[in-house]
């Protein structure tokens, strides 16, 4: 669907109220998907930040022949994953002049043994929020960008392969490591 | 469980909180009142820093003469010769003090060389 013609003009000519509403409409769903990837508050407040800022200063690019929403999610998603990127390069560097700081970030292998099916697990309850949230974040980034992607915004394997520069194979598995992770810390949990 | 019931509960992550919408308005809105030359990334600054001293490195390397400058020593007494490259005329120049004022006559850098105008038209040591 089109973004309304007046809505941008609005947009392009630096309405305050309209980038008001813009903001008001997009960020919670913008913040929320961030978060999952970068798994740090501030760091994702700079990123939509610095994606809003992007999109004030390029709305002139935008052709409108898509959703404004969809527009600012890929600007604030490949901001989200080039800081990722940088992350994992300075990382890179640090266990590069200290090898022993790189080997927290490996994630443990996956115990063997059969998922078993979670009972009615009630998300209106703030823990079990948290508890999912927990085991989100045991994840490394990489895995919960394809999370994110794949699973929740339910992109193409291919548009998921292409945004984190890398094979379609590879988008593949770490969603099968990422879920079977999430199952299994949730239903450990749940039997407890 | 299967995926969209992931899908479900991991949508319940991360949620934004009371007032937190609000304050990051407010940040934004800061920002984007500043000047859009604030905004310009680091990258921006360097590439502009490395073209300036690019530009002015090749004018400084054009702007040399392309003839080295000469020396000129005087041969005679008196007179002295200084040697310089002239941009507006683009050609060597030589520049000759302590010469004797204008005549009509030849002026002779060696006075050994000066021809007798007393001898005869014939001589070979006439202009």
């Amino acid at each position: 669907m089109d973004t309304p013609l007046v809505e941008l003009q609005r947009l392009r000519s630096g309405d305050q109220a309209a980038w008001r509403d813009l903001h008001r409409d997009h960020y919670p769903r913008l913040w929320s998907s961030v978060q999952r990837i970068l798994n740090n508050p501030a760091t994702s407040d700079d990123v939509v930040q610095e994606a809003f800022i992007k999109a004030h200063r390029d709305i002139h690019r935008f052709n409108g022949q898509s959703q404004l929403g969809t527009w600012l999610y890929r600007i604030a998603i490949n901001q989200a994953l080039d800081t990722v990127r940088k992350k994992t390069r300075t990382e890179r560097w640090l266990s590069f002049l200290s090898p022993i700081a790189g080997e927290d970030t490996n994630l443990p292998p996956l115990p063997e043994g059969e998922v078993a099916p979670v009972a009615s697990l009630g998300l209106e309850h703030a823990d079990t929020r948290e508890r999912i949230g927990a085991a989100l974040a045991e994840l490394s980034a990489e895995h919960r960008a394809v999370v994110q992607l794949r699973l929740i915004d339910e992109l193409s394997l291919e548009e998921t392969a292409r945004l984190l520069r890398c094979k379609p194979g590879t988008v593949n598995s770490r969603l099968h490591y990422a879920c079977e992770h999430l199952r299994r810390k949730l239903n450990r949990r749940t039997e407890d | 469980m299967n995926d969209p019931q992931l899908k479900t509960m991991l949508l319940e992550t991360c949620p934004v909180k009371p007032g937190q919408e609000a304050r990051a308005w407010n940040a934004l809105q800061e920002r984007m009142q500043k000047p859009a030359s604030f905004a310009l990334p680091w990258r921006a600054l360097l590439g502009g820093a490395v073209a300036v001293s690019c530009a002015v490195a090749l004018a400084v390397h054009f702007d040399q003469p392309s003839v080295a400058p000469v020396s000129a020593s005087s041969q005679a007494p008196g007179i002295f010769a200084t040697a310089f490259y002239s941009r507006g005329a683009h050609a060597q120049v030589v520049w000759l003090n302590g010469l004797d004022p204008a005549t009509d006559g030849p002026t002779y850098m060696d006075p050994s060389s000066q021809i007798d105008e007393s001898a005869p038209a014939h001589s070979p040591n006439s202009l």
